[in-house]
Protein backbone atom coordinates (compact mmCIF):
# COMPACT_ATOMS: atom_id res chain seq x y z
CA UNK A 1 0.00 0.00 0.00
CA UNK A 2 1.37 3.70 -0.98
CA UNK A 3 1.47 5.98 2.03
CA UNK A 4 -1.18 7.94 -0.14
CA UNK A 5 -4.12 4.93 0.43
CA UNK A 6 -2.88 4.09 3.37
CA UNK A 7 -3.87 7.66 4.93
CA UNK A 8 -7.01 8.36 6.80
CA UNK A 9 -10.43 10.14 5.69
CA UNK A 10 -10.67 12.79 7.89
CA UNK A 11 -14.07 14.02 8.73
CA UNK A 12 -14.66 17.94 10.64
CA UNK A 13 -17.95 18.16 12.43
CA UNK A 14 -18.44 21.62 13.28
CA UNK A 15 -20.84 21.55 16.30
CA UNK A 16 -22.11 23.82 19.65
CA UNK A 17 -24.08 24.07 22.61
CA UNK A 18 -27.54 25.03 23.08
CA UNK A 19 -30.26 25.54 25.00
CA UNK A 20 -33.04 23.67 25.66
CA UNK A 21 -35.96 25.78 24.21
CA UNK A 22 -38.50 24.91 26.57
CA UNK A 23 -36.98 26.92 29.19
CA UNK A 24 -38.25 30.22 30.13
CA UNK A 25 -36.06 32.42 28.39
CA UNK A 26 -35.16 36.42 29.70
CA UNK A 27 -33.09 39.22 28.00
CA UNK A 28 -29.39 39.68 29.62
CA UNK A 29 -28.43 42.75 31.32
CA UNK A 30 -26.79 44.45 28.07
CA UNK A 31 -29.92 43.82 26.37
CA UNK A 32 -27.81 41.69 23.77
CA UNK A 33 -29.09 38.53 23.69
CA UNK A 34 -30.44 36.01 26.38
CA UNK A 35 -29.74 35.72 30.24
CA UNK A 36 -27.63 32.16 30.46
CA UNK A 37 -28.12 31.81 33.84
CA UNK A 38 -30.54 28.92 34.82
CA UNK A 39 -30.63 27.56 31.56
CA UNK A 40 -29.62 23.41 30.67
CA UNK A 41 -27.69 23.73 27.71
CA UNK A 42 -26.37 20.73 25.71
CA UNK A 43 -25.36 19.54 22.09
CA UNK A 44 -27.00 21.48 19.55
CA UNK A 45 -29.55 18.81 17.90
CA UNK A 46 -28.52 19.43 14.10
CA UNK A 47 -24.82 18.84 15.34
CA UNK A 48 -25.87 15.47 16.88
CA UNK A 49 -26.95 14.49 13.29
CA UNK A 50 -23.72 15.49 11.58
CA UNK A 51 -21.79 13.70 14.30
CA UNK A 52 -23.94 10.67 13.54
CA UNK A 53 -23.56 10.82 9.73
CA UNK A 54 -19.64 11.16 10.59
CA UNK A 55 -19.71 8.09 12.80
CA UNK A 56 -22.27 6.10 9.97
CA UNK A 57 -19.10 6.63 7.57
CA UNK A 58 -16.73 5.42 9.66
CA UNK A 59 -18.51 2.52 9.62
CA UNK A 60 -18.72 2.13 5.89
CA UNK A 61 -15.16 3.00 5.70
CA UNK A 62 -12.54 1.08 7.12
CA UNK A 63 -10.13 4.42 7.85
CA UNK A 64 -12.02 7.36 8.98
CA UNK A 65 -10.66 9.93 11.88
CA UNK A 66 -13.15 12.12 13.06
CA UNK A 67 -12.27 15.48 14.67
CA UNK A 68 -15.01 17.21 16.50
CA UNK A 69 -14.69 21.09 16.34
CA UNK A 70 -16.78 23.94 18.58
CA UNK A 71 -16.15 27.91 18.73
CA UNK A 72 -16.80 29.40 21.87
CA UNK A 73 -16.82 30.23 25.64
CA UNK A 74 -14.49 28.51 28.09
CA UNK A 75 -17.84 26.02 29.20
CA UNK A 76 -18.33 24.58 25.66
CA UNK A 77 -15.72 22.79 25.90
CA UNK A 78 -18.79 20.34 26.52
CA UNK A 79 -19.92 20.20 23.04
CA UNK A 80 -16.38 19.06 22.15
CA UNK A 81 -16.50 16.22 24.91
CA UNK A 82 -20.05 14.96 23.66
CA UNK A 83 -18.37 15.12 20.35
CA UNK A 84 -16.08 12.61 21.59
CA UNK A 85 -19.09 10.88 23.16
CA UNK A 86 -20.71 10.40 19.85
CA UNK A 87 -17.98 8.95 18.40
CA UNK A 88 -14.88 11.47 17.67
CA UNK A 89 -11.76 10.75 17.73
CA UNK A 90 -10.43 14.19 18.30
CA UNK A 91 -11.90 17.11 20.03
CA UNK A 92 -10.86 20.35 19.34
CA UNK A 93 -12.10 23.99 21.18
CA UNK A 94 -11.46 27.42 19.95
CA UNK A 95 -12.19 29.36 22.72
CA UNK A 96 -13.75 32.81 22.61
CA UNK A 97 -14.10 35.76 25.41
CA UNK A 98 -17.21 34.96 27.32
CA UNK A 99 -18.58 37.94 26.82
CA UNK A 100 -18.32 38.04 22.72
CA UNK A 101 -21.60 36.92 21.21
CA UNK A 102 -20.34 35.59 17.74
CA UNK A 103 -21.34 36.51 14.59
CA UNK A 104 -22.30 33.95 11.83
CA UNK A 105 -19.18 35.13 9.99
CA UNK A 106 -16.94 35.29 12.84
CA UNK A 107 -17.58 31.95 13.80
CA UNK A 108 -17.36 30.52 10.09
CA UNK A 109 -13.78 32.21 10.12
CA UNK A 110 -12.48 30.50 13.36
CA UNK A 111 -13.80 27.39 11.80
CA UNK A 112 -12.20 28.02 8.46
CA UNK A 113 -8.95 28.95 10.15
CA UNK A 114 -8.72 25.57 11.94
CA UNK A 115 -10.47 23.98 8.73
CA UNK A 116 -8.11 25.47 6.05
CA UNK A 117 -5.17 24.16 3.90
CA UNK A 118 -6.77 20.97 2.76
CA UNK A 119 -6.74 19.07 6.28
CA UNK A 120 -9.90 17.87 5.62
CA UNK A 121 -12.02 15.44 3.42
CA UNK A 122 -15.50 16.28 4.65
CA UNK A 123 -16.83 18.66 6.85
CA UNK A 124 -20.18 18.18 8.55
CA UNK A 125 -22.47 20.95 10.26
CA UNK A 126 -26.22 20.56 11.64
CA UNK A 127 -28.44 23.01 9.16
CA UNK A 128 -28.45 25.42 11.78
CA UNK A 129 -28.56 26.03 15.61
CA UNK A 130 -31.34 25.39 17.73
CA UNK A 131 -31.71 29.07 19.32
CA UNK A 132 -29.95 31.66 16.35
CA UNK A 133 -31.83 29.66 13.56
CA UNK A 134 -29.24 31.46 11.00
CA UNK A 135 -27.93 28.97 8.76
CA UNK A 136 -25.18 30.68 7.86
CA UNK A 137 -22.18 28.97 9.08
CA UNK A 138 -22.01 25.95 7.18
CA UNK A 139 -21.88 27.61 3.74
CA UNK A 140 -20.03 30.75 4.87
CA UNK A 141 -17.32 28.20 5.93
CA UNK A 142 -17.08 26.59 2.71
CA UNK A 143 -17.20 30.06 0.99
CA UNK A 144 -14.23 31.35 3.04
CA UNK A 145 -12.46 27.41 2.03
CA UNK A 146 -13.61 27.79 -1.26
CA UNK A 147 -15.19 24.53 -1.06
CA UNK A 148 -18.18 23.28 -2.89
CA UNK A 149 -21.15 22.77 -0.13
CA UNK A 150 -24.81 21.27 -0.42
CA UNK A 151 -26.95 22.49 2.86
CA UNK A 152 -30.07 20.67 4.35
CA UNK A 153 -28.77 16.97 3.13
CA UNK A 154 -30.90 14.66 4.02
CA UNK A 155 -29.15 11.79 2.07
CA UNK A 156 -25.17 11.52 1.33
CA UNK A 157 -23.54 8.76 -0.82
CA UNK A 158 -19.71 9.41 -0.74
CA UNK A 159 -18.08 7.16 -3.59
CA UNK A 160 -15.55 4.03 -3.10
CA UNK A 161 -12.73 5.85 -3.16
CA UNK A 162 -13.95 8.90 -1.02
CA UNK A 163 -13.33 11.46 -3.62
CA UNK A 164 -16.86 12.61 -4.61
CA UNK A 165 -20.41 12.67 -2.95
CA UNK A 166 -23.61 12.30 -4.22
CA UNK A 167 -26.28 13.96 -2.07
CA UNK A 168 -30.08 15.07 -1.87
CA UNK A 169 -31.04 18.10 -0.20
CA UNK A 170 -34.45 18.74 1.05
CA UNK A 171 -36.26 21.70 -0.59
CA UNK A 172 -39.89 22.77 0.27
CA UNK A 173 -43.43 20.54 0.06
CA UNK A 174 -41.20 17.31 0.53
CA UNK A 175 -39.17 17.64 -2.41
CA UNK A 176 -35.32 16.72 -3.25
CA UNK A 177 -32.94 18.47 -4.85
CA UNK A 178 -29.95 15.74 -6.17
CA UNK A 179 -26.41 17.18 -6.35
CA UNK A 180 -23.37 16.20 -6.90
CA UNK A 181 -19.57 17.48 -6.08
CA UNK A 182 -15.70 16.66 -5.56
CA UNK A 183 -14.72 15.86 -1.81
CA UNK A 184 -13.41 18.03 -0.28
CA UNK A 185 -16.97 19.18 0.78
CA UNK A 186 -19.04 21.00 3.28
CA UNK A 187 -22.55 19.33 3.96
CA UNK A 188 -25.17 20.40 6.13
CA UNK A 189 -27.09 18.18 7.43
CA UNK A 190 -31.02 18.20 7.99
CA UNK A 191 -32.65 15.96 11.40
CA UNK A 192 -34.73 13.56 8.82
CA UNK A 193 -30.82 12.58 7.75
CA UNK A 194 -30.55 9.79 10.04
CA UNK A 195 -31.48 8.89 14.05
CA UNK A 196 -28.28 9.40 16.28
CA UNK A 197 -27.59 6.61 18.85
CA UNK A 198 -27.32 7.37 22.21
CA UNK A 199 -23.38 7.43 23.41
CA UNK A 200 -22.03 4.27 24.37
CA UNK A 201 -20.17 3.65 27.69
CA UNK A 202 -16.54 3.42 26.18
CA UNK A 203 -17.19 6.51 24.01
CA UNK A 204 -18.34 8.49 27.30
CA UNK A 205 -15.87 6.95 29.50
CA UNK A 206 -13.45 8.06 27.37
CA UNK A 207 -14.41 11.74 27.14
CA UNK A 208 -14.38 12.24 30.56
CA UNK A 209 -10.39 11.42 30.27
CA UNK A 210 -9.25 12.18 26.82
CA UNK A 211 -7.50 15.45 26.41
CA UNK A 212 -9.24 18.15 24.38
CA UNK A 213 -7.06 20.77 22.10
CA UNK A 214 -7.72 24.16 22.93
CA UNK A 215 -6.60 27.27 20.59
CA UNK A 216 -7.26 30.77 21.99
CA UNK A 217 -9.06 32.53 19.28
CA UNK A 218 -7.05 35.19 20.10
CA UNK A 219 -4.40 33.66 18.14
CA UNK A 220 -6.33 33.72 15.35
CA UNK A 221 -6.73 36.45 12.44
CA UNK A 222 -9.88 38.45 13.87
CA UNK A 223 -12.73 38.00 11.66
CA UNK A 224 -15.00 40.87 9.94
CA UNK A 225 -18.68 40.78 10.68
CA UNK A 226 -21.33 40.47 8.46
CA UNK A 227 -23.63 41.90 10.86
CA UNK A 228 -24.07 43.90 14.15
CA UNK A 229 -26.60 43.16 16.63
CA UNK A 230 -28.51 46.36 17.88
CA UNK A 231 -30.61 44.82 20.73
CA UNK A 232 -32.56 41.80 21.80
CA UNK A 233 -35.89 41.85 23.45
CA UNK A 234 -39.08 39.65 24.26
CA UNK A 235 -41.67 39.63 21.89
CA UNK A 236 -44.85 41.91 22.28
CA UNK A 237 -46.70 39.53 25.26
CA UNK A 238 -49.92 40.46 23.78
CA UNK A 239 -50.14 38.21 20.47
CA UNK A 240 -51.01 34.84 22.24
CA UNK A 241 -54.47 32.99 21.93
CA UNK A 242 -57.45 33.09 24.40
CA UNK A 243 -56.14 30.93 27.40
CA UNK A 244 -58.79 27.92 28.83
CA UNK A 245 -58.46 28.87 32.44
CA UNK A 246 -59.51 26.17 35.07
CA UNK A 247 -59.12 22.71 35.98
CA UNK A 248 -58.10 19.84 33.43
CA UNK A 249 -61.89 19.03 33.51
CA UNK A 250 -63.01 22.46 33.19
CA UNK A 251 -60.64 23.28 30.54
CA UNK A 252 -62.07 20.09 28.96
CA UNK A 253 -65.66 21.28 29.14
CA UNK A 254 -64.79 24.82 28.01
CA UNK A 255 -63.19 23.69 25.13
CA UNK A 256 -65.87 21.49 23.62
CA UNK A 257 -68.32 24.15 24.45
CA UNK A 258 -65.94 26.62 22.26
CA UNK A 259 -65.75 23.78 19.42
CA UNK A 260 -69.46 23.98 19.79
CA UNK A 261 -70.17 27.65 19.52
CA UNK A 262 -67.35 28.84 16.54
CA UNK A 263 -67.14 25.59 14.27
CA UNK A 264 -70.34 23.23 14.60
CA UNK A 265 -68.37 20.49 14.74
CA UNK A 266 -69.71 18.78 17.84
CA UNK B 1 -27.86 49.68 -16.14
CA UNK B 2 -25.13 48.37 -13.72
CA UNK B 3 -24.11 52.20 -12.92
CA UNK B 4 -27.20 53.06 -11.15
CA UNK B 5 -28.17 49.48 -9.95
CA UNK B 6 -26.40 50.97 -6.69
CA UNK B 7 -29.16 52.84 -5.65
CA UNK B 8 -31.70 50.38 -6.31
CA UNK B 9 -32.99 47.42 -3.46
CA UNK B 10 -32.66 44.33 -5.66
CA UNK B 11 -35.14 41.13 -4.91
CA UNK B 12 -33.69 37.85 -6.26
CA UNK B 13 -36.75 35.98 -7.70
CA UNK B 14 -37.67 32.90 -7.20
CA UNK B 15 -38.66 30.08 -9.55
CA UNK B 16 -38.72 26.48 -10.61
CA UNK B 17 -39.88 24.96 -13.62
CA UNK B 18 -40.98 27.79 -15.73
CA UNK B 19 -42.91 29.15 -12.94
CA UNK B 20 -42.22 32.25 -10.57
CA UNK B 21 -42.73 31.12 -6.75
CA UNK B 22 -45.51 32.80 -5.05
CA UNK B 23 -42.71 33.64 -2.42
CA UNK B 24 -40.88 35.73 -4.36
CA UNK B 25 -44.27 38.38 -4.69
CA UNK B 26 -44.34 38.15 -0.76
CA UNK B 27 -40.90 39.18 -0.70
CA UNK B 28 -41.26 41.83 -3.49
CA UNK B 29 -43.64 43.23 -1.36
CA UNK B 30 -41.42 43.44 1.77
CA UNK B 31 -38.75 44.91 -0.53
CA UNK B 32 -41.70 48.00 -1.85
CA UNK B 33 -42.38 48.75 1.40
CA UNK B 34 -38.92 48.89 2.68
CA UNK B 35 -37.93 51.09 -0.54
CA UNK B 36 -40.76 53.28 0.74
CA UNK B 37 -39.47 53.90 4.15
CA UNK B 38 -35.86 54.53 2.90
CA UNK B 39 -36.49 56.68 -0.30
CA UNK B 40 -35.15 53.99 -3.01
CA UNK B 41 -37.01 52.45 -5.35
CA UNK B 42 -37.32 48.52 -5.97
CA UNK B 43 -36.03 46.00 -9.08
CA UNK B 44 -35.77 42.90 -9.53
CA UNK B 45 -33.11 40.14 -10.47
CA UNK B 46 -33.84 37.12 -12.35
CA UNK B 47 -31.33 34.01 -12.60
CA UNK B 48 -32.41 30.98 -15.46
CA UNK B 49 -31.73 29.93 -18.83
CA UNK B 50 -34.78 31.66 -21.11
CA UNK B 51 -35.20 33.65 -18.32
CA UNK B 52 -37.29 35.95 -20.17
CA UNK B 53 -40.64 34.50 -19.73
CA UNK B 54 -40.10 34.23 -16.01
CA UNK B 55 -38.80 37.99 -16.15
CA UNK B 56 -41.90 39.16 -18.13
CA UNK B 57 -44.14 37.89 -15.83
CA UNK B 58 -42.94 40.08 -13.17
CA UNK B 59 -42.73 42.97 -14.62
CA UNK B 60 -46.26 42.48 -16.45
CA UNK B 61 -47.47 41.58 -12.35
CA UNK B 62 -45.60 44.19 -10.89
CA UNK B 63 -45.24 46.54 -12.93
CA UNK B 64 -41.28 46.93 -11.21
CA UNK B 65 -38.33 46.94 -13.66
CA UNK B 66 -36.90 43.40 -13.94
CA UNK B 67 -33.32 42.27 -14.93
CA UNK B 68 -32.89 38.70 -16.54
CA UNK B 69 -29.54 36.84 -16.55
CA UNK B 70 -29.57 34.34 -18.74
CA UNK B 71 -27.33 31.41 -19.15
CA UNK B 72 -28.06 27.77 -20.44
CA UNK B 73 -25.29 27.08 -17.11
CA UNK B 74 -28.77 28.34 -15.08
CA UNK B 75 -31.27 26.18 -16.49
CA UNK B 76 -31.44 24.34 -13.00
CA UNK B 77 -30.60 26.00 -9.37
CA UNK B 78 -27.21 25.82 -8.36
CA UNK B 79 -25.59 27.36 -5.70
CA UNK B 80 -21.93 28.08 -7.27
CA UNK B 81 -23.94 28.96 -10.55
CA UNK B 82 -25.92 31.36 -8.87
CA UNK B 83 -23.17 32.98 -6.69
CA UNK B 84 -21.29 32.88 -9.49
CA UNK B 85 -23.50 35.00 -11.67
CA UNK B 86 -24.62 36.91 -8.69
CA UNK B 87 -20.97 38.06 -8.18
CA UNK B 88 -20.13 39.16 -11.37
CA UNK B 89 -23.76 41.19 -11.82
CA UNK B 90 -23.32 42.68 -8.06
CA UNK B 91 -19.83 43.59 -7.49
CA UNK B 92 -19.11 47.00 -9.42
CA UNK B 93 -22.37 48.50 -8.24
CA UNK B 94 -22.45 46.94 -4.92
CA UNK B 95 -26.36 47.97 -3.53
CA UNK B 96 -26.89 48.77 -0.37
CA UNK B 97 -29.81 45.93 -0.23
CA UNK B 98 -30.49 42.68 -2.10
CA UNK B 99 -33.51 40.40 -0.54
CA UNK B 100 -33.73 36.70 -1.09
CA UNK B 101 -36.53 34.91 0.19
CA UNK B 102 -35.11 32.16 3.04
CA UNK B 103 -36.02 29.23 1.32
CA UNK B 104 -34.00 26.05 0.57
CA UNK B 105 -32.90 27.98 -2.10
CA UNK B 106 -32.16 31.62 -0.30
CA UNK B 107 -30.37 29.91 2.68
CA UNK B 108 -28.49 27.88 0.20
CA UNK B 109 -26.52 30.69 -1.68
CA UNK B 110 -26.98 33.82 0.46
CA UNK B 111 -24.74 33.28 3.51
CA UNK B 112 -21.81 32.24 0.24
CA UNK B 113 -22.69 34.89 -1.49
CA UNK B 114 -22.18 37.98 1.82
CA UNK B 115 -18.37 36.29 1.79
CA UNK B 116 -18.01 36.57 -1.75
CA UNK B 117 -18.83 40.44 -2.41
CA UNK B 118 -17.66 41.32 1.33
CA UNK B 119 -21.25 41.90 2.24
CA UNK B 120 -23.57 41.54 5.50
CA UNK B 121 -25.40 38.66 5.72
CA UNK B 122 -28.67 38.81 7.61
CA UNK B 123 -30.78 35.47 7.29
CA UNK B 124 -35.04 35.12 8.38
CA UNK B 125 -35.68 38.20 8.66
CA UNK B 126 -39.51 38.68 9.82
CA UNK B 127 -39.63 42.95 9.79
CA UNK B 128 -37.66 46.37 9.54
CA UNK B 129 -37.59 48.97 11.60
CA UNK B 130 -36.76 52.46 10.34
CA UNK B 131 -33.86 53.95 12.76
CA UNK B 132 -30.90 55.87 12.39
CA UNK B 133 -30.20 53.60 9.43
CA UNK B 134 -32.84 50.49 9.17
CA UNK B 135 -32.66 47.24 11.45
CA UNK B 136 -34.25 44.04 10.41
CA UNK B 137 -36.28 42.10 12.92
CA UNK B 138 -35.05 38.16 13.39
CA UNK B 139 -37.13 35.71 16.04
CA UNK B 140 -34.23 33.70 18.15
CA UNK B 141 -35.08 30.68 20.51
CA UNK B 142 -38.01 29.56 18.77
CA UNK B 143 -39.36 33.40 18.83
CA UNK B 144 -39.50 33.56 22.53
CA UNK B 145 -36.76 36.17 21.74
CA UNK B 146 -36.64 39.00 19.31
CA UNK B 147 -33.37 40.80 18.32
CA UNK B 148 -32.75 43.84 16.06
CA UNK B 149 -29.91 43.43 13.68
CA UNK B 150 -28.09 46.13 11.66
CA UNK B 151 -25.98 45.43 8.62
CA UNK B 152 -22.31 46.57 9.13
CA UNK B 153 -21.59 50.24 7.87
CA UNK B 154 -20.36 50.26 4.31
CA UNK B 155 -21.22 46.94 3.44
CA UNK B 156 -23.95 45.50 1.01
CA UNK B 157 -26.54 44.17 3.00
CA UNK B 158 -28.13 40.36 1.69
CA UNK B 159 -31.32 39.80 3.58
CA UNK B 160 -33.29 36.73 3.47
CA UNK B 161 -36.47 37.08 4.30
CA UNK B 162 -38.72 34.82 5.96
CA UNK B 163 -41.74 33.71 3.87
CA UNK B 164 -44.55 34.52 5.14
CA UNK B 165 -43.34 37.72 6.48
CA UNK B 166 -45.84 39.94 4.23
CA UNK B 167 -48.79 39.40 2.37
CA UNK B 168 -47.82 39.14 -1.96
CA UNK B 169 -47.90 41.76 -3.38
CA UNK B 170 -50.83 42.77 -5.31
CA UNK B 171 -51.32 42.76 -9.34
CA UNK B 172 -50.54 45.93 -10.35
CA UNK B 173 -53.16 46.60 -13.21
CA UNK B 174 -50.71 49.68 -14.66
CA UNK B 175 -47.92 49.02 -17.35
CA UNK B 176 -45.46 46.19 -16.81
CA UNK B 177 -41.98 47.39 -15.61
CA UNK B 178 -38.95 47.39 -18.06
CA UNK B 179 -37.38 44.42 -19.06
CA UNK B 180 -33.89 43.84 -19.67
CA UNK B 181 -31.65 40.84 -20.60
CA UNK B 182 -27.97 40.10 -19.84
CA UNK B 183 -26.32 37.29 -21.24
CA UNK B 184 -23.49 35.91 -19.26
CA UNK B 185 -20.95 32.95 -19.69
CA UNK B 186 -21.07 29.84 -17.35
CA UNK B 187 -19.19 30.33 -14.37
CA UNK B 188 -16.63 28.03 -13.17
CA UNK B 189 -18.82 25.06 -10.76
CA UNK B 190 -17.37 21.68 -9.20
CA UNK B 191 -21.06 20.74 -8.07
CA UNK B 192 -23.71 19.51 -10.41
CA UNK B 193 -27.24 19.64 -9.73
CA UNK B 194 -28.44 16.65 -11.35
CA UNK B 195 -32.50 16.77 -10.80
CA UNK B 196 -35.03 16.40 -8.49
CA UNK B 197 -37.35 13.49 -6.74
CA UNK B 198 -40.81 14.75 -6.04
CA UNK B 199 -42.31 13.98 -2.83
CA UNK B 200 -44.27 10.86 -2.82
CA UNK B 201 -48.06 11.33 -3.00
CA UNK B 202 -49.18 10.70 0.78
CA UNK B 203 -51.03 8.11 1.77
CA UNK B 204 -52.08 10.21 4.51
CA UNK B 205 -54.75 12.80 2.90
CA UNK B 206 -54.61 15.76 5.31
CA UNK B 207 -56.18 17.70 2.80
CA UNK B 208 -59.66 16.09 3.36
CA UNK B 209 -60.07 16.17 7.06
CA UNK B 210 -61.86 18.51 9.26
CA UNK B 211 -59.94 18.44 12.53
CA UNK B 212 -56.58 17.31 12.38
CA UNK B 213 -54.84 16.29 15.97
CA UNK B 214 -51.01 17.10 15.87
CA UNK B 215 -48.55 15.64 17.69
CA UNK B 216 -45.29 17.54 18.87
CA UNK B 217 -42.11 16.37 20.76
CA UNK B 218 -44.20 17.24 23.97
CA UNK B 219 -46.07 13.73 23.74
CA UNK B 220 -42.52 12.61 25.34
CA UNK B 221 -42.65 8.97 23.91
CA UNK B 222 -43.71 7.19 20.81
CA UNK B 223 -46.52 5.15 22.60
CA UNK B 224 -48.56 8.20 23.70
CA UNK B 225 -49.12 8.53 19.85
CA UNK B 226 -52.12 6.42 20.59
CA UNK B 227 -53.59 9.03 22.38
CA UNK B 228 -53.23 11.56 19.63
CA UNK B 229 -54.75 8.89 17.37
CA UNK B 230 -57.93 7.97 20.35
CA UNK B 231 -58.20 11.82 20.13
CA UNK B 232 -58.27 12.32 16.13
CA UNK B 233 -60.54 9.44 16.13
CA UNK B 234 -63.77 10.76 18.04
CA UNK B 235 -64.54 12.87 15.49
CA UNK B 236 -65.87 12.04 12.15
CA UNK B 237 -63.44 13.54 10.14
CA UNK B 238 -60.31 13.61 11.83
CA UNK B 239 -56.56 12.90 11.15
CA UNK B 240 -52.97 12.46 12.61
CA UNK B 241 -50.36 15.34 12.09
CA UNK B 242 -47.32 15.67 13.35
CA UNK B 243 -44.30 18.27 13.84
CA UNK B 244 -41.05 17.31 11.95
CA UNK B 245 -39.37 15.92 15.14
CA UNK B 246 -41.84 13.64 15.67
CA UNK B 247 -41.54 12.13 12.06
CA UNK B 248 -37.48 12.38 12.32
CA UNK B 249 -37.59 10.57 15.50
CA UNK B 250 -39.43 7.79 13.61
CA UNK B 251 -42.77 7.89 15.94
CA UNK B 252 -45.03 9.10 12.93
CA UNK B 253 -44.28 7.97 9.12
CA UNK B 254 -43.11 11.51 7.29
CA UNK B 255 -46.52 11.64 5.24
CA UNK B 256 -47.83 13.08 8.14
CA UNK B 257 -45.91 15.75 8.77
CA UNK B 258 -46.98 18.99 8.81
CA UNK B 259 -45.27 22.28 7.81
CA UNK B 260 -42.81 24.22 5.28
CA UNK B 261 -41.25 20.59 4.31
CA UNK B 262 -44.30 18.49 4.95
CA UNK B 263 -48.05 19.20 4.00
CA UNK B 264 -49.65 22.47 4.18
CA UNK B 265 -53.04 22.11 5.65
CA UNK B 266 -56.09 24.27 6.63
CA UNK B 267 -58.72 22.32 8.61
CA UNK B 268 -61.51 23.66 10.17
CA UNK B 269 -59.87 22.46 13.95
CA UNK B 270 -56.05 22.21 14.36
CA UNK B 271 -55.44 20.79 17.74
CA UNK B 272 -51.65 20.95 18.02
CA UNK B 273 -50.93 18.65 20.90
CA UNK B 274 -47.15 19.49 22.48
CA UNK B 275 -45.88 21.36 19.17
CA UNK B 276 -43.39 24.17 20.14
CA UNK B 277 -44.83 26.50 17.32
CA UNK B 278 -41.61 26.77 15.05
CA UNK B 279 -42.56 28.96 12.18
CA UNK B 280 -41.44 25.97 10.14
CA UNK B 281 -44.43 23.68 11.52
CA UNK B 282 -46.69 27.03 11.63
CA UNK B 283 -46.56 28.09 8.80
CA UNK B 284 -48.10 24.98 7.37
CA UNK B 285 -51.64 25.34 9.19
CA UNK B 286 -51.67 28.76 10.11
CA UNK B 287 -54.56 29.26 7.97
CA UNK B 288 -56.85 26.85 9.90
CA UNK B 289 -60.08 28.33 10.65
CA UNK B 290 -59.92 26.88 14.64
CA UNK B 291 -56.71 26.58 16.39
CA UNK B 292 -56.16 24.89 19.57
CA UNK B 293 -52.76 24.65 21.38
CA UNK B 294 -52.31 22.24 24.14
CA UNK B 295 -48.84 22.86 26.11
CA UNK B 296 -47.64 22.70 29.28
CA UNK B 297 -44.57 25.50 28.41
CA UNK B 298 -46.84 28.49 29.19
CA UNK B 299 -44.13 30.28 26.93
CA UNK B 300 -44.75 28.00 23.78
CA UNK B 301 -44.78 30.11 20.90
CA UNK B 302 -47.65 28.27 19.47
CA UNK B 303 -49.68 30.29 21.76
CA UNK B 304 -49.17 33.04 19.82
CA UNK B 305 -50.51 31.05 16.98
CA UNK B 306 -53.33 29.43 18.33
CA UNK B 307 -56.88 30.74 18.77
CA UNK B 308 -56.97 28.99 22.26
CA UNK B 309 -54.50 27.82 24.43
CA UNK B 310 -54.38 25.11 27.22
CA UNK B 311 -52.09 25.38 29.30
CA UNK B 312 -51.86 21.58 30.89
CA UNK B 313 -50.06 18.17 30.91
CA UNK B 314 -51.37 16.21 27.59
CA UNK B 315 -51.43 12.79 30.19
CA UNK B 316 -53.97 14.47 31.97
CA UNK B 317 -55.81 16.53 29.75
CA UNK B 318 -56.31 14.17 26.48
CA UNK B 319 -57.81 11.75 28.51
CA UNK B 320 -60.42 13.41 30.06
CA UNK B 321 -61.28 15.64 26.87
CA UNK B 322 -61.26 12.15 25.02
CA UNK B 323 -63.49 11.23 27.49
CA UNK B 324 -65.95 14.21 27.71
CA UNK B 325 -65.82 14.33 23.53
CA UNK B 326 -67.40 10.49 23.99
CA UNK B 327 -70.04 10.93 26.11
CA UNK B 328 -71.31 13.81 24.38
CA UNK B 329 -71.41 11.71 21.42
CA UNK B 330 -73.35 9.14 23.07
Amino acid sequence: MTAEESAPMKILVCIKQAPDLESAFRINEEGAGYDETGLVFRLNKYDENALEEAALLKERFANVQITALTVGPQRWEAAARRGLEFGADFGVHIVTPDSQRLDALETASFLAAYAGGGRFDLLLFGVMSEDEERSQVGPMTAAILNLPYATTVVKETISEDFSRVEVERELEGGRREIIEMPLPAVLTVQSSINLPRYPNLSNKLRARKQEITIIHASTLPTPRKSSQLVRAYLPPPSKMGIFIEGTVEEQAETLIKLIHEKTGVL
Amino acid sequence: MNASAKNFVWVVAEHFKDQVRPVTYEIIAFATRFAVAVGSGVRILAVGSNVKSIAQEIAAFTGLDVVGIDSPAASIYNAEIYRGMLKRFFESSKPQFIFIPHTAMGWDFAPALAVDLGASNITAAVGFKIEEGPVFIRRICNGKIHEDVRPVEGTSAIVTVMPGAEPAIERKPSAPGSMEIISMDNPQVRSKTIGYVEAPPGSVNLQKAEVIVAAGRGISAPEHIEMIRELAGVFDRGAVGASRPVCDMGWMPHDHQVGMTGQTVSPTIYIACGISGAVQHTMGMNKSDFIVAINRDKNALFFTVAHYCVLADLHKFLPVLIEKIRELKK
